[in-house]
């Protein structure tokens, strides 16, 4: 059958590759989409226990540190690294021999430029052998239906060998420790230089304090004293480094280049870190605690995304995409093991980009999607050019492959494609390949669309059924996919109701299967319909919906069987089904029980169980719909117990997502559940997606964490994905010791999207390799770490207690932070202080509230169970940025602007500090957590203002929970609705919906916004300062 | 009744549209898409078929019109009128050219014209019962002739590049197998040769050698 390919002319120098028919077929799909590929054992995501202390560790006391070192991670068997810090005192010397020896490089290391190729290693040629295109098509073509996609997609991925040596390996060769250098530097040699503000620790005393980023620090005289007298005796400062982005990058020069420098320069440049410290330190016994509450680190302008790297790594995508907690890998192990935060990477594939920005598409047609042969990597800006154009050497594997001759151009004098600029795939780290038909196991599907909702009584007389029709109905036309849209309705309460849709009647026809044992569909076709053909009929069938259900007084509900009934209408096309459930499911298989409100339950081994699905049938079922490409979004509605924690699983394991609307009431919940929705429709998706992260040597991705299916050890299966989930994995090192200079990672999404085309989004961004700790500390990336660290915690929380995954955070933080305290404490003489990286300012405040947040607060009068086990389904998959913005939601202060009114809302916003201090009773706030919104009305704010907003007096005191805050016709109102519009605009993925609180109004401020004031010490919780002094003590003790 | 449809552009095999839940009953419809697939592939590499075409395969007919470097091909049962399904294929071409016609060969993706799936789906329905009305009238007319359209089998169409591989690569077994017989050839000529003068050349030899006694003797 395939007659070429053989006498390709690849080795033959000097002659360009011809074009050969056989190229097409040389790429693999890496992937098979399709119903094909079983699930098989890999059904199971791999649950993460990394890090876990096997000893419970109780209480915040100090002794609960002690131990003699950090429990090490999985799969390293090697001592910890970190050397007792008891034997450090008062040597500072010591201190400066162990800083500079990890700031040069180990002499096992190649001192190649940081961008250059990797020259170790590298197989320089293929073997011949493997320049036959694999023969794809059987020749013979009769004998078992051949699934082609399953037998290539189980070659497509090989792994780099694996040394299982690497792991019982010896600790790396000890640092060199250069003692005769160390005894000539003094230890007053700390410069005075103007880069010393950095340091804000040696002089807060005789700075006036608004210089400063952290004006009041509390210093305690002993510590600042000795440090005067040092101050002293200096010797001449050098240069002042350059100060913010650039300086991480020439301290890795400096890294890079040792014995170019002066020996000084060296160990000044380990000196000059920029990392920053409170003072913590106070007297014994005093009531002061020593913690000005105002200098603490908040992050009231938002999260700034690291620009840095963008600008070091311009090739890279954008920071949008991919995020690494840290943007410097460890060489080693016993590195990576004093680096206690989690090493991994926030993806998010689809995210929104701003106009202008749109990934390119680029098609490379008959020639086929150009990849590594080898590791499967498509090509990228990363990849080198050689042998004057006609082969490039893949960045991941650094294999050398053949440029088709399509492909081929000539190179510059630099090495460069001539073509570099007019090619995206070669100049921009994202971009959006057509797929080729190896890619596709059958014909891109259309989008589906399905709808299952529940009619029992309560979804009547809440008005949920209603809405529901009403919303579909209008967003009828901008469902994507026009004209190939396929739609489908199915109404359950104790029985199945089916609905006929076909085209030629004029009203639709209601089927009701009453047998729930034996699921059957009573008719073949027209139960999923075209919607541009049937139009009039689901137009009538949506119009008639509330009405036909209006008496119903049935209490039942069969979701396990509408679940299955709305599988087997499905399961050929795949697509989206909504589920919208208002009670607890009590007929049928996979009817749950009422299990949430057993106090005696908390606190003990079997707490977490409360918190997994507790029928195995919705995860079975979850299975089956993920296999044919369905994905399920959860709208719960009761005020009841629903056990989301069961329901929750079909969307877990499908890429679906969970929408809880307790207590759903129409007149107020409305506005919310019609964005929700409507946004759920029309939201660009993309179907039948499977998404593969590959990575360069010696780095492996190994688990995974969000909304999905792992289909491979390595592959996740998102039958629908869309701009609002992001996903977060984890890395392990595979050698002991790193030999590249930098990693690669890329991140390959297939999809289909709603207009029928099958494409490949490829992201590709580089991570310098280090051997220094404090360079991990300076590139870490806060909204990644919290990002994955609160994942991981929600999935502790599933397999044991809150109180454990809570401490399991603090432990982590602190762990951390101890580590970098052993960097520079003793060199700075920085007893009494906290110490902490700029990069990672925020993280403390971000854990604590993370601990505070609605999945992991308190115990079981904190947050109903229902509560809990949604908000723990949306922060798993919830983007870096709206993650941020939830654990530190905004408060702004508004009275003014509704009074004055400047028009310029965006700079007069001002964001506080999220504590019951900065609430002024005079005031009127809006509080938002990019979930919903809550204004708070202050007991004195004047009753002008509250009438204009309210459109009623406040005396009679009236019950607001009821209140939907609408324009009224004065001024107030109109400008509050214009913040409250200009404050959805920045996060469209939600609808905020506001509620209005006032001061003093029990109980409902305090479950709306008292207990969401995380730097205030609540029942159980420490405050903001309580937790700085806390962690700092736990970071103390060695 | 309609099993499969698939229309693909004969230049380079591009898939161009396919029906959608075709086949949803059958569990080895994956094996003759692909039956299909290599068919399309036979067509692009230019070997010339006629442009209409029933080819067999298992207990299915493939039935195909090619018309404007186009393949519209469907799928049926055997028993199902051979005139119905060349009807079907036709209606499927007017309408496929009338939409697409300038964007087929500019077409680059696969399935760049996947929303004509719309149409098949409703223009199958009316094909897929053999006795109403308007299919019956369709097959009692005569204007439409499809007698001579020739029928073969699968493993014919799709073995014929297997043959010629075949064929090349027994012509080169030949090559080098008459190579070896050549050498043989020559070898066992040369020992013919000595066969035949060896004897000769002993009593030669032996004469000589008295003739050269006879002198030492005298």
């Amino acid at each position: 059958m395939q007659p070429m390919g053989n006498d390709k002319p690849a080795n033959v120098p000097g002659r360009p590759v011809l074009p050969s028919p056989a190229a097409p077929q040389l790429s693999t799909p890496f992937i098979s989409p399709g119903p094909v590929v079983g699930l098989g054992a890999s059904g199971v995501p791999q649950t993460t226990a990394p890090f876990l202390s096997s000893r419970p560790i109780t209480g915040t006391q100090m002794s609960d540190y002690r131990s003699p070192s950090p429990p090490p991670p999985i799969r390293y068997n090697g001592p910890s690294s970190p050397p007792p810090p008891t034997s450090y005192p008062g040597q500072d010397a010591t201190i400066y021999q162990q800083t500079h020896a990890t700031r040069f490089p180990l002499p096992a290391q190649p001192g190649t430029p940081l961008r250059g190729p990797p020259s170790v290693g590298l197989p320089v040629t293929p073997p011949i052998g493997s320049l036959r295109p694999q023969p794809q098509i059987p020749s013979v073509p009769m004998g078992p239906a051949p699934q082609i996609g399953t037998h290539l997609s189980s070659r497509s991925y090989m792994p780099p060998p694996l040394s299982e040596s690497s792991f019982s390996a010896p600790r790396p060769p000890p640092q060199p420790s250069l003692h005769g250098y160390s005894n000539v530097l003094p230890r007053g040699n700390m410069p005075p230089s103007p880069a010393e503000t950095q340091f804000l620790a040696p002089r807060p005393v005789s700075q006036p304090p608004s210089q400063q980023a952290f004006p009041s620090f509390h210093v305690p005289p002993v510590h600042a004293s000795p440090y005067h007298v040092h101050q002293g005796g200096v010797v001449p400062p050098p240069p002042p480094p350059p100060l913010g982005g650039p300086l991480g990058y020439n301290s890795r020069e400096q890294m890079q280049y040792p014995n170019t420098g002066p020996p000084m320069g060296g160990s000044l440049q380990g000196l000059i870190e920029e990392f920053q410290s409170l003072s913590v330190g106070s007297a014994p016994g005093s009531l002061d605690h020593g913690v000005d509450a105002k200098s603490l680190p908040r992050p009231l302008n938002g999260d700034e995304e690291a620009i840095k790297i963008q600008e070091t790594y311009p090739l890279n995508c954008h920071q949008r995409f991919f995020r690494l907690t840290t943007h410097a890998i460890p060489t080693s192990q016993s590195l990576l093991a004093r680096w206690h935060l989690p090493l991994g990477a926030v993806v998010h594939p689809l995210a929104e980009v701003p106009d202008g920005e749109e990934v390119p598409i680029v098609n490379f047609g008959p020639a086929g999607v150009i990849r590594c042969r080898r590791c499967r990597t498509y090509v990228n800006p990363y990849v080198t050019f050689t042998d004057a154009g006609r082969k490039w050497r893949c960045n991941l594997c650094s294999l050398l492959n053949d440029v088709p001759g399509e492909y081929y151009c000539a190179l510059d004098a630099s090495g460069r494609r001539c073509d570099f600029d007019q090619r995206p795939e070669l100049s921009k780290g994202s971009v959006e390949f057509v797929a080729p038909t190896e890619y596709m196991v059958r014909p891109p599907m259309p989008p589906v669309y399905f709808f299952l909702i529940d009619v029992s009584i309560s979804a009547v007389q809440c008005g949920l059924l209603e809405i529901v029709a009403k919303t579909i109905k209008s967003c009828l036309d901008e469902l994507p996919g026009f004209p190939r849209t396929q739609i489908g309705f199915l109404t359950f309460d104790s029985a199945l109701h089916f609905h006929n849709l076909k085209s030629s009647l004029t009203q639709p026809q209601m089927l009701v299967v009453a047998d729930l044992d034996d699921i059957f569909l009573p008719l073949p076709d027209d139960l999923l319909v075209n919607l541009s053909d049937s139009r009039h009929v689901v137009d009538a069938l949506l119009d008639s919906l509330p009405s036909m259900f209006q008496d119903n007084v049935n209490v039942e509900s069969a979701l396990g069987p509408a679940l299955k009934a709305a599988f087997m209408i499905m399961s050929r096309l795949g697509g989206k089904l909504l589920v919208f459930q208002s009670t607890l499911p009590s007929l049928g298989v996979g009817r749950l029980r009422l299990r949430g409100d057993d106090l005696r339950i908390y606190g003990t081994d079997k707490e977490h169980t409360l918190r997994m699905p507790e029928d195995p049938f919705y995860k079975q079922m979850a299975a089956e719909f993920t296999k044919n490409q369905i994905a399920v979004d959860v709208y719960a509605f009761s005020e009841k117990y629903t056990d989301i924690a069961s329901l929750g699983s079909l969307a877990k394991y499908t890429g679906g997502q969970v929408y809880h609307h307790p207590s759903f009431q129409a007149t107020t919940h409305q506005e919310k559940l019609r964005y929700e929705l409507a946004r759920d429709l029309t939201r660009e998706t993309a179907w039948e997606a499977v998404m593969r992260i590959r990575c360069g040597k010696g780095v492996r991705f190994t688990t995974y964490h969000g909304h999905f299916m792992l289909r491979s050890t390595d592959l996740l299966a998102l039958p629908a994905v869309d701009c609002d989930k992001a996903f977060a994995m984890q890395l392990s090192l595979e050698d002991t010791l790193m030999t590249t200079q930098t990693v690669y990672f890329q991140v390959a999404l297939l999809y289909t999207s709603s207009s029928g085309e099958r494409r490949i989004r490829v992201h590709t961004a580089a991570a310098p390799v280090v051997a220094d700790l404090g360079e991990m500390y300076r590139q870490a990336d806060t909204g990644a770490i919290i990002s994955l660290l609160s994942r991981l915690a929600i999935e502790k929380t599933q397999s044991h207690k809150l109180d454990d995954a809570r401490q399991l955070m603090q432990l982590k933080l602190v762990k951390s932070l101890k580590e970098y305290r052993n960097l520079y404490v003793m060199q700075h003489r920085l007893g009494g202080r906290l110490i902490f990286p700029e990069s990672l300012k925020f993280l403390p405040l971000y854990v604590l509230s993370l601990c505070k947040s609605v999945a992991l607060r308190g115990g079981y009068a904190d947050a109903s169970l229902d509560e809990r086990c949604a908000a723990g389904y949306n922060m798993m998959i919830l983007p870096i940025r709206r993650m941020l913005r939830l654990l530190y939601p905004g408060l702004y202060k508004i009275d003014e602007n509704l009074i004055k009114g400047p028009e310029d809302f965006e700079k007069s916003l001002k964001q506080l500090a999220l504590s019951a201090q900065s609430l002024d009773p005079r005031a009127l706030y809006i509080y938002d957590d990019g979930f919903s919104f809550i204004i708070w009305l202050g007991r004195m704010l004047s009753p002008d203002l509250v009438n204009g907003i309210l459109g009623f007096d406040l005396s009679g005191f009236p019950d607001l929970s009821k209140l939907a805050l609408l324009e009224h016709d004065n001024e107030y109102s109109r400008k509050l609705m214009r913040i409250i519009k200009r404050l959805r605009e920045k996060d469209p993925s939600c609808f905020q919906l506001c509620r209005v609180v006032r001061q003093g109004e029990q109980p409902r401020e305090g479950s709306l916004l008292l207990s969401n004031l995380i730097e205030d010490q609540t029942a159980g919780t420490s405050s903001y300062v309580d937790w700085i002094l806390q962690i700092y003590r736990q970071s103390q003790s060695s | 009744m309609v099993k499969l449809t698939m229309i693909a552009r004969v230049t380079d095999g591009l898939p161009l549209a396919e029906g959608l839940d075709d086949g949803r009953d059958q569990k080895d419809v994956e094996f003759y898409k692909q039956q299909a697939k290599l068919l399309f592939k036979n067509l692009s590499k230019g070997q010339h078929e006629a442009s209409r075409m029933s080819i067999e395969t298992g207990p299915y007919f493939f039935h195909y019109i090619i018309e404007g470097r186009v393949c519209y091909l469907t799928m049926c049962d055997r028993s199902y009128p051979k005139k119905l399904a060349f009807q079907y294929l036709e209606d499927l071409k007017n309408e496929f050219e009338r939409v697409n016609g300038n964007q087929i060969e500019t077409a680059a993706r696969p399935y760049a014209f996947i929303k004509f799936d719309t149409f098949i789906q409703k223009t199958k329905k009316l094909y897929l019962d053999t006795r109403t009305q308007r299919n019956l009238a369709k097959l009692n007319d005569e204007l439409y002739e499809v007698h001579q359209i020739m029928t073969r089998n699968v493993q014919e169409v799709l073995g014929v590049g297997e043959k010629l591989d075949q064929v090349s690569e027994l012509s080169t077994r030949l090559t080098s197998e008459s190579r070896i017989y050549a050498d043989k050839a020559r070898d066992l000529n040369r020992q013919a040769l000595i066969r035949k003068w060896a004897p000769v050349a002993v009593v030669l030899g032996v004469v000589m050698l008295l003739f050269w006694v006879r002198k030492k003797i005298w």
